[in-house]
């Protein structure tokens, strides 16, 4: 049961919309952590770099985390459902989730990302995550070779 | 939308991928991931000793924590590589002292290992967890003192089928009096009694202990004592239990045994008195593997043992357990997914069991989830065959080693390339199959046309020309590891399909017809593979060209032609070919 003194934040996304939300749970994320224990007394706690779309799923998350009636199984079916969003959402959220150093959701949504490439052909994965392959034909032949024929 | 992803985020997503295969794939992305990568790989896989040296890996991975190495070929356990070729780990172990001091894990299979290596493993890196030596050999009883000595964090010692020259039992006392994290132990491969006592202290100050497998030399009436002191076992291997039964130690037994809730796994069992099988009759009920392939134990009692394991997924028999067992099995253990019968006597001109194929069709209709087999038998059938290829499309391993070579379907007296056939053909998963049995060539078109998944595949006394290597080479996509000995395979099929050879991990005959000549033109035309012709007559080129060579290893490698090899080994085109450096 919280008590009717409990504190609630207000976390103020990069475009300015505001979210309520009890300190115990946003406390999870160890940068608004530091934040309320350096005695951090603004209104709102800007957060540059994370947009209302995240914000609102990592709150989400957050409390769901938070709550203490669900199970682990729960959790469980709880992840699987949320970590179902387009992939560049996924990528998103990550960030999101290393700038408020969230433990909890890095491993979830990191876990997620893995599993996707684990199913994706390397040039897949270049075009997910939009990256230039910048090997030369025969850099790239020799460094199959050393993982084909070494280390697998 | 780009993003630009800090390297610490790149590593703490890279660290939820570790099989090999996604942490290479991740590798070839782009270089700045290949980089990334390579210092937060922690586990390096080395199929083959010789396809790399120890600096490329260390210059590749610097920060390595567990590494698996394997040696000699698989045929190396039926005598057929020769004392002195080499998988010497000293090497490996020397630089990884000087590079990897945070080193924790070490496991072996087919190496040969020095009581010096063991000592340095010791002395050099001071967080050592886990030693794995599996049908290792080199190596003495002295050697492991020095691993229990000092490796004062030591989880794991596993001695599995290695050969050990037992000096003394005394190795065991040199773990200390504070030494309290053992998690694993398997000596089940030596010969010499252990103190007692030592073991009993060991064990009991060891609250994390969960496998045990003592050696033969433990007797019986000793085991209740050690299992009183770690009921946290999940695996237990015993010793011998041939000590006549008496009701003292049998009643010992089976208090002792009740006290284990967790046991999973049984084995050792030398010489097992039937008598004392039912001790064991409270944990059936939650083993899970059972390892009966030292328990010269007969049909009946290996029934009423295994009828109590409605559990069990893995069983190691020996062919006591006959057709009778096998059905007793398919209708008991509705989990099993893996068998292996062994032969109690294979050298015996007429069988002395009745285990026949039949034994093997049973068990493969009963058992839905049965995915991996190894069955030794003296009769085999097309129809037996057949029909296990269409009760159990889901095999993964298929070993089949009919005794007597070459041996026809018993009961049409014609070859069993269909029976095999319709094994490939049903079974689309299969990775690793093994022949045995009259063969033509034909069997082998069916395994190129079907077995398109197949990983591994052992030959011997089978086919007719060429044309059988042929197939088998240009038809198997997924293949690794070819193992071939006394087949008429030569130079065509050979040097047609060299750059197969490049594709697969490694390639193994012996007896067969392949050439010098052929063998210096494989190596000429294939510069990233070594093409090693072992031949104990000394010279091939001391002989005609033509004539075939005793044995040949061919193996892609990025580390150039061995620097190690004894005086009946040698690499072709060692001199002219270029060489990855």
């Amino acid at each position: 049961m919280s008590s009717p003194e409990e504190k609630t934040l207000i976390l103020k996304s990069s475009d300015n919309e505001e979210f309520l939300v009890k300190e115990s749970v946003a406390v999870q994320c160890i940068t608004i952590k530091n934040l309320v224990e350096d005695g951090c007394d603004l209104d709102a706690i800007p957060l540059l770099n994370v947009d209302s779309k995240n914000l609102a799923w990592i709150i989400e998350f957050m409390e769901k985390y938070a709550d203490s009636t669900s199970t682990d199984a729960e959790k469980k079916d709880f992840d699987t459902e949320f970590v179902k969003k387009p992939f560049n959402d996924v990528l998103g959220l990550i960030l999101a989730a290393n700038y408020l150093n969230f433990p909890a959701l890095m491993d979830v949504m990191c876990d997620a990302c893995a599993n996707e490439m684990k199913l994706w052909s390397v040039e897949q994965v270049r075009e997910k995550f939009h990256i230039q392959n910048d090997y030369t034909e025969e850099e790239e032949k020799a460094v199959r070779a050393e993982n084909f024929w070494a280390f697998e | 939308m780009v993003y630009s992803f800090p390297e610490e985020v790149l590593e703490y997503v890279f660290a939820f991928l570790s099989s090999d295969k996604d942490r290479n794939a991740v590798s070839l992305v782009c270089k700045s991931w290949y980089e990334i990568e390579r210092w937060c790989r922690r586990r390096v896989f080395i199929g083959n000793c010789y396809a790399v040296s120890p600096q490329i890996m260390i210059r590749r991975f610097p920060e390595v924590r567990a590494v698996k190495i394997k040696g000699k070929p698989h045929f190396a356990d039926f005598n057929l590589v020769p004392e002195r070729w080499g998988a010497y780990v000293y090497p490996w172990i020397s630089a990884m002292a000087r590079s990897y001091p945070w080193l924790e894990e070490i496991k072996l299979k087919r190496m040969v290992v020095t009581d010096e290596s063991l000592e340095l493993i010791s002395k050099s890196f001071k967080n050592f967890k886990v030693l794995s030596l599996s049908s290792c050999e080199g190596f003495t009883t002295d050697g492991l003192s020095s691993i229990a000595a000092n490796c004062r964090n030591l989880r794991e010692l596993d001695l599995r089928e290695s050969e050990v020259e037992d000096l003394s039992g005394h190795w065991l006392s040199h773990f200390p009096d504070n030494f309290t994290s053992l998690v694993s132990l398997n000596m089940s491969c030596l010969g010499s009694e252990v103190s007692f006592s030592a073991l009993e202290r060991l064990i009991s100050r060891c609250p994390n202990l969960k496998t045990l497998r003592l050696n033969r030399a433990v007797p019986v009436e000793k085991l209740a004592s050690l299992l009183r002191r770690a009921p946290q076992l999940v695996e237990f291997g015993t010793g011998a239990c041939s000590t006549e039964i008496r009701t003292d130690i049998f009643s010992n037994l089976v208090e002792a045994f009740s006290g284990c809730k967790h046991l999973e796994s049984l084995s050792g069992f030398w010489d097992v008195v039937p008598a004392y099988l039912p001790a064991m009759y409270c944990v059936c009920s939650r083993i899970t593997k059972l390892n009966l392939s030292y328990a010269t134990v007969q049909s009946p009692d290996l029934v009423e043992l295994i009828s109590q394991c409605s559990n069990l997924k893995c069983l190691w028999v020996l062919d006591y357990i006959e057709d009778a067992g096998l059905k007793a099995l398919s209708s008991y253990c509705k989990d099993l997914q893996e068998l292996r019968v062994f032969p109690s006597d294979p050298y015996s001109a007429e069988p002395n069991v009745s285990l026949t194929e039949q034994g093997l069709v049973t068990v493969s209709a009963g058992c839905p989830k049965l995915q991996s087999v190894l069955y030794f038998c003296r009769q085999m059938s097309n129809a037996a065959l057949i029909a296990i290829a269409r009760n159990r499309p889901n095999l993964l391993r298929f070993r089949l080693c009919i005794i007597e070579p070459q041996a026809p379907d018993y009961l049409t007296l014609e070859p069993l390339d269909t029976g095999f056939g319709a094994i490939v053909e049903h079974c689309k998963e299969l990775r690793r199959l093994s022949l045995s049995g009259l063969l033509t060539d034909r069997v082998f078109e069916y395994i190129g046309t079907h077995a398109k998944k197949l990983e591994m595949l052992s030959l011997a006394f089978a086919g007719d020309s060429d044309l059988g290597l042929h197939h088998v080479l240009s038809g198997c996509e997924s293949l690794r590891k070819l193992e071939i000995r006394d087949c008429p395979f030569g130079d065509r099929a050979l040097l047609a399909n060299a750059a197969k050879l490049e594709t697969m991990r490694s390639l193994w005959m012996s007896s067969c017809s392949v050439s010098y000549g052929a063998c210096k033109l494989l190596g000429q035309k294939m510069p990233n593979l070594n093409v090693e012709v072992i031949d104990e007559r000394g010279p091939p080129d001391s002989r005609p060209e033509s004539i075939s060579v005793e044995k040949l290893y061919v193996y892609r490698t990025v580390a150039g032609p061995r620097a190690d090899k004894p005086d009946f080994v040698w690499t072709m085109d060692e001199d002219g070919a270029l060489r990855f450096s």
